[in-house]
């Protein structure tokens, strides 16, 4: 089963993240779905496929009465980061999913209607977390082209989606511990799912003015203290869009 | 994984029978209306035989009728197809949604926060299921009209063979074409039985 792990804690302002199944079929991609709590309110981010559904509801229940969770912010539409939405509807109908415009006639295939939907614009948007305001940061062809980021200015902390994801051996650390090596696992991804040079170089300008001290990704290790800037300069440099095998 | 494979044939399953059913539709319609054509030949043909072929031309103007009834039986069962495919797929949707559920391990505090969507499922799988239980059942009617109808053709035909016989000079011509007719109507008898038979033991 996926474990629930805190990252960071400021009162009742949290950050936890569900993570590492060993059970998980080696043909489903691991993910990392992160809790943002403020006060008794949550907001859960990409809650991943339908297929890993049982795994990332009974780890969070381990942590937090789920009924707590209020909204999901989708970074964008693919099946590994959404395809459960229809039974997280089934466990709370009321619930609201974060997503960009662009793709909200698409991903209500997965389950939800119009009342589910809060379509965020091209250029992102403040979403209210009881007292907290997280930024809904665009992020788009990186690699969705309808894609954004989440970020929590005052814990500091990006969610930054695919950007930063690796494909790492079963059960490594949560947190990168060596930078060298963690990147070489991160590098054919980036290659290959991150489309446009023009739109990484936005996003890495962008992200290098945040004050950060974590950036958490949907897949792989989260790059905490140096290691986000070594990152960021990391993907500066990286000629992207060139990942096609031949 | 073995199981996982039996899991997704036996849902399968509902989704072959109407692909069958439907194919079996469209042969039952390309027939009928074959059967309409010679009928409308051989109506000409009998006419031609004059007084003697009146009787042919009798029971060949009421093949017609038949075809057209069978053909309108056909494009009603259209109808049921569609409503078929959405029930069935439905269906799979909410055993999909069930069986994501059954992950979560029964004597966890996550299968007590899930119990509610747990029976609301249940719940929503119960009213699929039995709303696709009547509209196989109804197909099976609608089958069954169409066989019964089937046999009155049958009686047709052979009525049809037997007027041949009057029609003086043209009598080995129809015999051909009511042989034809009753052939035809025959083999549309047999794909109706085979459809009835593959759906009858639909739960």
């Amino acid at each position: 089963m996926k474990k629930t792990t805190v990252i960071y804690q400021d009162g009742s302002h949290q950050w936890a993240v569900v993570a590492r199944d060993p059970e998980r079929p080696n043909y489903l991609i691991d993910t990392n779905e992160y809790l943002v709590s403020s006060g008794d309110r949550c907001l859960l981010t990409d809650p991943g496929g339908s297929e890993i559904f049982a795994a990332v509801f009974s780890a969070l229940t381990m942590y937090t009465d789920p009924q707590r969770i209020e909204a999901i912010f989708a970074s964008h539409q693919d099946p590994d980061i959404i395809s459960s939405l229809g039974l997280w509807l089934e466990f709370n109908p009321s619930l609201k999913c974060h997503l960009s415009w662009l793709w909200s006639e698409f991903v209500p295939h997965f389950g939800g209607t119009d009342q589910t939907f809060v379509n965020i614009p091209d250029e992102g948007e403040t979403i209210r977390l009881g007292n907290l305001a997280l930024e809904a940061l665009p992020a788009h062809y990186l690699h969705s082209s309808g894609n954004f980021h989440l970020y929590d200015a005052q814990a500091r902390i990006l969610f930054s989606g695919d950007v930063g994801a690796a494909l790492l051996p079963p059960c490594s650390d949560l947190f990168v511990q060596d930078f060298d090596r963690h990147i070489g696992h991160a590098k054919g991804f980036h290659q290959r799912w991150m489309g446009s040079n023009e739109a990484k170089l936005d996003w890495c300008e962008r992200v290098s003015r945040l004050p950060l001290d974590m950036l958490c990704p949907q897949h792989g290790a989260i790059y905490r203290g140096a290691d986000v800037m070594r990152f960021i300069n990391w993907f500066a440099e990286l000629p992207v869009g060139s990942g096609v095998r031949r | 994984m073995a199981s996982a494979h039996a899991q997704a044939a036996a849902a399968n399953e509902p989704l072959r029978l109407v692909v069958e059913v439907n194919e079996g539709i469209r042969t039952v319609i390309g027939i009928s209306r074959q059967v309409n054509l010679v009928a409308i030949n051989a109506m000409i043909v009998a006419k031609q035989a004059g007084a003697q072929a009146s009787g042919f031309r009798v029971v060949s103007s009421e093949l017609r009728r038949f075809s057209r009834q069978l053909d309108g039986l056909m494009q009603e069962l259209d109808r049921f197809i569609y409503l078929l495919v959405h029930s069935v797929a439905e269906s799979a949707r909410v055993h999909r949604h069930r069986h994501h559920l059954d992950g979560i391990a029964a004597d966890s505090p996550a299968a007590v926060a899930i119990a509610p969507a747990r029976a609301h499922i249940d719940a929503d799988r119960e009213r699929v299921d039995a709303e696709s239980r009547v509209r196989w059942r109804d197909l099976g009617f609608h089958l069954d009209r169409a066989l019964r109808l089937c046999g009155t053709g049958v009686a047709l035909s052979r009525a049809a063979k037997i007027e041949a016989v009057y029609a003086s000079t043209l009598s080995g011509d129809l015999r051909q074409v009511a042989g034809e007719i009753e052939a035809a109507i025959l083999s549309i008898l047999d794909t109706l039985k085979a459809l009835r038979t593959g759906i009858a033991g639909v739960r």
